[in-house]
């Protein structure tokens, strides 16, 4: 848990002073936000502003994952520190878990560009949820990717390629997610496919809440996330022992 | 208790290559360190030293064979054996280059559970051992080379390892610091920390091992300490020359059996550069005087030569010329 934190405070000091990361954080959310406005601005909704708004963000979120949380493990390795955090006696997962808060705290940032870009530059009114609202949801929010990029991070150690392919991948992930199209518009099984990515359960989350006065106990959204989130952590511990000795002997923790 | 900090019983170590076939980087290396000794291990680029390093420092799993730390079997014990070992890997890496010398210290001693004043006296104590208390606040990407490599040392001495892996430690080092490197190396096995270590400077390793392994292509070829090293080959038998011309092997030996017939005869050619003649031989009259050399060099085209009990440097590339 210390080491959890440690790694927490590492990962900000390092990403803040990374010129790079400056375009995660600031020129990514103008970029996405400007993007979603173009494929939203010819549909009709009360709400736009909102619906713009949590897209954004949820797209920003998973930027974040992907650009930093995950692209960190490639860096660690040509930088040569995988290895010494690896074969460190901590488990691995407290120090990436570190890792992943501190990307998902720093997220909040782009939220925050997102957010004065849709209500200054495109004009439109966002009406935002309860505090409390608002911080549980982060709050699950911060659970259910942080479970997410722990996953997936097994991948990203033993494949050279996956770098690649979650690049590749960002914008179909966006289409399963609801973020550019409604779901329910897609086919049965890629509907099935966006089951199992948490951000189809936030997005949903999200729009009911800012649909105001709605309770999250209530919401099916909710209990999807939750048992997502519950079966990648469930994956973690059951894979987490074959993962480390399979990136073992792979000898995947340096270039070479 | 095992006597042996390390023991490596044939282990074996393949590696695939991009095009799918399988490389063996170590064949059945079997290999024992002492506690609180410092072993060095030596090879050509290539042979299996790093592999061995990075097996051992918990990288990397053999594809066969057993690795013993402490007397704890490695390969399904890694988290009980990564609290005391520690390495040291040279080369600009293992640190945080945004962060500065305090901080990197202060990161990865965390990884060891030190906390509180017993982190802070850590960390104070080995930046003055590796001299970088004045620019501890400043990021390691503006040091040089040297002054990385010291901090390295000093992150991979923060647990007070009881095993400490070093693969290259003094690449980038000037000599003055290498020197203390040395003996910071001394003084931690003196005070019962083993020590494998690797390194391209021969004189280093001479100076340093109790015990000497000589790896190529991954075997071991030879493994003792220095003086055994040397009697293994044979005191007194190994020729080093300096020629007037180029000459190939073939010369070499001609040159050097025309003159002594059957007394001495090649067992080894060891070429070494240009008209430098290195090998093995061995004679069957032991006493050949200094009136027959003499006579010798001056009937040859050789301008010097000496017959003796060879160097480290000799012994090295007498077991790693094929
Ligand atoms: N990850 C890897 N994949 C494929 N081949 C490797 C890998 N690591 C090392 N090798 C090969 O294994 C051999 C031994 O390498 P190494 O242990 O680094 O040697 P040394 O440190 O003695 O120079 C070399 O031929 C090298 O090319
Ligand atoms: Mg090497």
């Amino acid at each position: 848990m210390r080491v959890l934190l440690t790694s927490l405070r590492l990962q900000f000091k390092q990403s803040l002073s990374r010129s790079t990361y400056r375009f995660v954080i600031i020129i990514q959310p103008i970029l996405n936000t400007i993007l979603l406005y173009f494929i939203l601005s010819n549909k009709n909704f009360v709400n736009v502003g909102e619906y713009l708004f949590v897209n954004v963000s949820v797209m920003n979120l998973w930027s974040s994952i992907v650009f930093s949380s995950l692209s960190d493990l490639t860096r660690e390795k040509r930088m040569g520190v995988l290895g010494s955090n690896f074969a460190s006696p901590v488990k691995f997962q407290w120090i990436y878990g570190g890792k992943v808060i501190a990307n998902l705290i720093l997220a909040l940032w782009s939220f925050a560009v997102s957010y004065l870009i849709i209500q200054y530059v495109f004009d439109l009114n966002i009406v935002l949820p309860n505090v409390y609202t608002l911080i549980t949801v982060y709050f699950l929010l911060l659970i259910s990717f942080t479970t997410l990029s722990l996953f997936l991070s097994y991948f990203f150690l033993l494949n050279r390629q996956a770098i690649f392919w979650i690049n590749v991948l960002e914008y179909p992930i966006y289409l399963l997610s609801g973020i550019a199209t409604s779901i329910q518009k897609l086919p049965w099984f890629l509907q099935i496919i966006s089951w199992l990515l948490p951000t189809k359960w936030i997005v949903g989350l999200l729009h009911q809440i800012f649909n105001a006065k709605y309770n999250i106990l209530t919401s099916a959204n909710v209990y999807g996330l939750l048992i997502l989130t519950a079966l990648y952590g469930i994956g973690i511990i059951v894979m987490n022992n074959i993962m480390e000795r399979k990136i073992l002997v792979e000898g995947q923790l340096e270039v070479y | 208790m095992n006597e042996y900090m390390i023991n490596l019983d044939k282990v074996s170590r393949t590696y695939k290559e991009k095009n799918g076939t399988d490389f063996v980087a170590l064949n059945q290396i079997s290999l024992n360190v002492k506690k609180g000794t410092i072993h060095g291990l030596i090879g050509p680029n290539g042979a299996g030293k790093s592999t061995t390093m990075k097996i051992l420092s918990t990288l990397l799993l053999p594809s066969s064979g057993t690795v013993t730390m402490k007397g704890i079997e490695l390969q399904s014990n890694l988290n009980a054996v990564r609290q005391d070992i520690n390495f040291i890997y040279g080369g600009e890496r293992d640190l945080y280059w945004r962060l500065t010398a305090r901080e990197n210290l202060e990161y990865f001693s965390a990884l060891y559970s030190l906390k509180g004043v017993e982190q802070k006296e850590k960390i104070k104590e080995l930046l003055e051992l590796v001299q970088l208390t004045d620019v501890a606040n400043k990021k390691v990407e503006t040091y040089s080379k040297g002054m990385k490599q010291r901090l390295q040392i000093a992150r991979g001495l923060l647990n007070n390892p009881r095993i400490l892996l070093l693969d290259e430690p003094t690449i980038g080092l000037d000599r003055q610091s290498a020197e203390e490197f040395k003996n910071i190396i001394r003084h931690l096995a003196a005070n019962g920390t083993t020590i494998l270590f690797t390194s391209h400077y021969l004189e280093e390793v001479e100076d340093l091992s109790d015990e000497i392994t000589i790896i190529s292509r991954g075997e071991i070829v030879a493994s003792g300490t220095a003086q055994e090293l040397r009697s293994n080959i044979g005191k007194e038998l190994y020729v080093h020359a300096v020629v007037e011309n180029v000459v190939n092997r073939k010369q070499a030996i001609t040159l050097f059996s025309r003159y002594f017939g059957d007394e001495l005869s090649v067992e080894k050619y060891v070429e070494r550069t240009g008209n430098v003649i290195e090998m093995k031989v061995s004679l069957s009259n032991k006493k050949l005087d200094d009136v027959k050399l003499s006579s010798f060099v001056q009937n040859s085209k050789i301008r010097e030569w000496k017959i003796g009990s060879p160097s480290l440097d000799e012994i090295y590339r007498y077991y790693t010329t094929v």
